[in-house]
């Protein structure tokens, strides 16, 4: 009778002494999280948080690396179960959804305050984490998207590298040369920020219109774009989309040298560089007009922190020149601080980052949101994976993709 | 009733009784009864997780009672479920058979069946994706071989479901094996015996004692084996998604994607109370035919 | 002591293992042989894949018709495995929860099991029933639920929240009551005369003699709890709480050089339940076959 008493107890002393682990220690140590999704910027973040928790002694740091893959459903699911980190990282898509709902804190008293200085920062992302006149988070980084190429690709087939003077017509005759020897020429994604997107705005097409309430995807200037981006598939100059979706093109294909350009994002500059074959940037080629996506993303603080102080530090802190200079020396990301390219552009001198990247902004598109968060993206990213897998034929898809996401932005909440 | 609660010895042993039920009825009340009661509730409403829940009546089962992607979606849960449990049952029951006699290095081959049964889906289904690539995955590359062209195995919606079936059946057959395997030790060696004196042949000892007195292990392969394949998740999320065109879309998978990717809570305990009801129709259906098959000794 | 000497006395029918049939005849042994190992290559394919890229370099990890043999045998990317994310943690998190999860599991569903075979007491037969309709619920329409009640216990991201509505097991408690009616009632009668109360009769005498199906009913929870993947996807937040199945999620085709990382901590993930299954496979099948699995 007492062995199996001891028993049952030992097991709901153990299992009830597991208490969730709230370490708030003897000490007036304060602990918060801090939600990323990249692990390529940890060890920049890494170096930021001593930064910061040298300069706040009290504070400790946790730094949670959720990948990008289940970032958004464990943080809904986080702050629906009241234990959202404190601070966390934001994208545009997603920022009305959660500024809408509450669920971040309004930063603004901070910057009426003289602490956060708004100038710093391009007025482009400080429109896009602004809610109802009020700040709810601060720039951290931007990004716009270039054409990598292997250069070694090039050299063997005797392709001349990109330019930023490329039009369409080279980029095509370009990936029919490079298409040899069971290896393609171009990875003809469906990317949207960084691939058909950019090409969309190039052909003078939008896709979606001012106030995110309908997609314009089958207007002809959108939907010429898109079938541009499909007759590389068509014409074999790229995997289609049964071998994409197995085997990665931007991780997989393109760094493993099956595939001599690809569509990616400044943030893809680093990995690209520590990669195997010798592999350059240069500026995205123009259709009828010159067009590159940008998008940044914020930090932003949780509204039901409990550490409200601690947290709105932390944002601040992460806004600063300081961790803005660490950031950029690491290489893989650009900062929002005003004049912070630099350090960046010369983290990695090897890459014609300046010119891809920097300069672009010129004629740089925001990234085009709607109000109702992911959903209508996600409707079209199912009819064109069916046109690019050879389901769906590429003649409907167009009014196809548009109609399925407009049923979404339009259907009543 | 009356008798028990007067006899103290029988009421001593209902107590023990209940006290020694508690742990696994209280555990199963909160976890499963309550629960499904409260799912009954949230199906009702249109829940978002973040807003409050807004009380819609039964707008979400009529929602998809009308929808086509949903009724596509049952089709296909039903479509895996006929096509796995059977071709799963008979991998198993063959394996088991052969491993079932004196043949050399048998546990050598019962381990390296049952091997895919001990890894992790997560890890495996990165595997199978390579396994199944058009361009190089393995599979392609020796089909080509015999002369077969290029087939767009999870791309293709003649073949994802299949795609998924064989991958099941690699999964899981190594678990029905070793069931099978243990029934077959239950089966008195006598039996055989008698038979081998009657002049009973091998087939004709399989069909007239094996097979029969396998029948209760069947039919337990059978419900467990069903109710599990109807709730297919696991696969079609790292391998496909739910494509291509919606042919390999689950019901569970539809639930994940509603409440875990768009928060409808509502839309998704909907879909979980339908499948509840599909399970316990065909469990009952199931049980209720048994008497024809199925042997107990 | 009474109770031990009789324990020894009275053993389970005991199951001739290994037992079968001969194959008559050297070219039908040979044929079986064949096939036999046919099977034995689809089953192994994924597997030899999966150890063969963990020790592949990250280049040749990429090229588009790898070969079953390493190159380079690359052991590092093992102790990447643990440099690159807390795997060490994840692995004593899984090994944790998976213990206290089949432990729990394993006795409360064996006392359960016991009074429902053994026992008499009104309602009993509703409640059984009410037990057994649990197999039939699909996990996914409890799951908003039971997320909801974990944030209000606050045992979100925590053991608790992991352990705790896994223990419960209904399957386990048909299966240990379809072996405990097995159970000869002389046997039951004499511990009740030696003055056992049921409880006592339960532990001493049921108990012991359940030895082998409790090690392949525990087997079989222990599959299942090491590959969870669902329920601690959704419960848990920080990096601290991760389990090993969600843990190789957060390797997966994010960057170039963690794929062969991946596989080795794949491989890693999988190696104690193989080695687990060297011991036990014994008392899997001979549990099951004690207990029948039929309904």
């Amino acid at each position: 009778m007492k062995m199996q008493v001891f028993a049952l107890a030992l097991i709901m002393v153990l299992v009830l002494s597991l208490a969730p682990t709230t370490t708030t220690s003897a000490r007036d140590e304060v602990t918060i999280t801090y939600a990323i999704w990249d692990n390529n910027q940890l060890p920049a973040h890494e170096q930021i948080m001593d930064a910061f928790m040298e300069a706040n002694p009290g504070i400790k740091v946790d730094i949670q690396v959720v990948p990008w893959g289940n970032y958004w459903e464990k943080l809904q699911t986080a702050v629906a179960g009241g234990e959202a980190y404190d601070v966390f990282w934001m994208n545009g898509p997603n920022f009305p959804v959660y500024a809408s709902r509450g669920v971040l804190m309004n930063l603004q008293e901070l910057v009426d305050a003289g602490n956060v200085d708004l100038s710093v920062y391009p007025e482009s992302l400080v429109n896009l984490y602004s809610y109802d006149g009020s700040l709810y988070g601060i720039p951290k980084d931007f990004d716009t998207i270039g054409l990598y190429y292997n250069v070694d690709m090039f050299d063997d087939a005797g392709v001349e590298y990109p330019t930023a003077d490329w039009t369409w017509d080279d980029l095509k005759a370009a990936a029919e040369k490079l298409t040899r020897d069971g290896n393609w020429g171009i990875a003809a994604t469906l990317e949207d920020q960084s691939n058909y997107w950019n090409l969309i705005y190039q052909n003078g097409g939008q896709v979606i219109n001012e106030d995110g309430s309908a997609v314009l995807l089958n207007e002809s200037a959108a939907c010429d774009a898109i079938k541009f981006n499909y007759s590389f598939v068509e014409a074999g100059y790229s995997p289609d989309g049964a071998t994409m979706s197995s085997v990665d093109p931007a991780i997989q294909l393109f760094p493993g040298g099956k595939v001599a350009m690809i569509f990616a994002g400044s943030w893809m500059a680093r990995t690209y560089a520590d990669a195997e074959p010798n592999i350059n940037v240069a500026p995205l080629p123009q259709g009828t007009q010159r067009a590159t996506i940008i998008h940044g993303l914020a930090n932003v603080a949780w509204s039901g922190t409990k550490h409200p102080e601690e947290a709105q530090a932390l944002v601040k802190f992460l806004g600063s020149e300081e961790a803005a200079l660490i950031l950029a020396q690491s290489g893989t990301v650009i900062p929002a601080y005003e004049g912070m390219q630099q350090a960046w552009v010369d983290a990695l001198p090897e890459m014609n980052l300046q010119e891809s990247f920097i300069d672009a902004l010129e004629y740089a598109v925001p990234y085009p949101t709607a109000a109702k968060g992911m959903e209508w993206n996600t409707k079209i990213a199912e009819v064109l994976g069916e046109v690019w897998a050879g389901n769906i034929s590429p003649d409907e898809m167009c009014a196809m993709a548009a109609d399925a996401a407009n049923e979404v932005l339009q259907a009543d909440e | 009733m009356q008798n028990i609660l007067n006899d103290p010895m029988k009421r001593r042993e209902a107590l023990w009784g209940y006290l020694m039920i508690s742990p696994m009825v209280i555990g199963l009340g909160i976890f499963f009864y309550v629960a499904l009661g409260a799912s009954l509730g949230i199906s009702f409403t249109r829940w978002d997780l973040l807003t409050a829940p807004k009380w819609v009546g039964l707008d979400n089962y009529s929602y998809l009672l009308h929808d086509e992607v949903f009724r596509k979606t049952l089709k296909n849960t039903i479509k895996f479920t006929v096509l796995n449990v059977p071709l799963g049952m008979i991998v198993s029951l063959l394996l088991a058979l052969a491993l079932n006699t004196h043949i050399r290095f048998r546990n050598v081959y019962r381990l390296i069946y049952f091997l895919p049964v001990l890894t992790m889906p997560v890890a495996i289904s990165v595997v199978w994706k390579w396994l199944y690539n058009p361009d190089f995955g393995l599979l392609n590359q020796v089909l080509r071989e015999f002369g077969v062209e290029r087939i767009r195995w999870l791309n293709d919606p003649h073949y994802a479901i299949w795609a998924l079936i064989f991958m099941s059946i690699w999964m899981g057959s190594g678990y029905g094996m070793v069931i099978i395997l243990a029934g077959l030790q239950n089966i008195p060696r006598e039996y055989y015996e008698a038979a081998q004196m009657d002049g009973a042949g091998a087939v004709n000892r399989f069909f007239h004692i094996t097979l029969p007195l396998l029948t209760p292990t069947l039919f337990f392969i059978l419900i467990t084996s069903t109710i599990s394949s109807l709730q297919i998740f696991d696969i079609v999320y790292t391998m496909t998604k739910g494509g291509p065109l919606n042919s390999t879309r689950t019901i569970v998978y539809t639930i994940y994607d509603d409440a875990f990717k768009f928060f409808r809570m509502g839309r998704a305990t909907a879909s979980a109370w339908v499948l509840f009801v599909i399970i316990l129709g065909i469990t009952i259906v199931q049980f209720r035919t048994q008497k024809r098959w199925v042997y107990y000794e | 002591m009474e109770l031990s000497t009789r324990r020894s006395v009275i053993r389970p029918r005991t199951i001739p293992f290994p037992s079968g049939f001969k194959v008559p005849g050297f070219v039908l042994r040979l044929a079986l042989h064949m096939v036999l190992i046919g099977v034995g290559v689809l089953s192994l394919i994924p597997f030899v894949w999966m150890v063969s890229t963990s020790l592949k370099g990250a280049m040749e990890v990429l090229s588009i018709t790898p070969s079953f043999i390493p190159q380079e045998w690359r052991w590092e990317n093992y102790k990447e495995a643990f440099e690159q994310v807390p795997f060490g943690r994840f692995y004593l998190n899984t090994l944790f929860v998976t213990f206290v999860r089949v432990a729990g599991q394993i006795i409360f569903a064996a006392m359960g099991g016991y009074a429902f075979a053994r026992l008499r007491f009104p309602g009993r037969n509703f409640l059984f029933m009410a037990v057994l309709a649990v197999m039939m619920v699909p996990g996914q329409v409890t799951l908003v639920p039971n997320y909801i009640l974990l944030k209000e216990l606050h045992w979100l991201d925590s053991y608790q929240g992991l352990i705790i509505p896994s223990m419960f097991s209904a399957f386990g408690t048909f299966l240990m009551r379809q072996y405990f009616m097995s159970l000869p009632q002389d046997l039951i009668d004499a511990s009740v005369v030696d003055g056992c109360n049921p409880l006592q009769t339960f532990w001493h005498v049921a108990l012991p003699l359940a030895r082998s199906t409790l090690v392949a009913f525990g087997l079989l929870v222990t599959l299942w709890s090491w590959s969870d993947f669902l329920w601690p996807l959704i419960i848990t937040s920080s990096t601290d709480m991760q389990m090993l199945s969600v843990g190789i999620a957060y390797f997966q085709g994010q960057f170039i050089s963690n794929f062969a990382v991946m596989m080795a901590a794949a491989t890693l993930a999988t190696l104690p339940l193989i080695v687990l299954f060297l011991f036990a496979q014994r008392f899997l099948i001979e549990g099951i076959a004690m207990t029948g699995l039929k309904f």
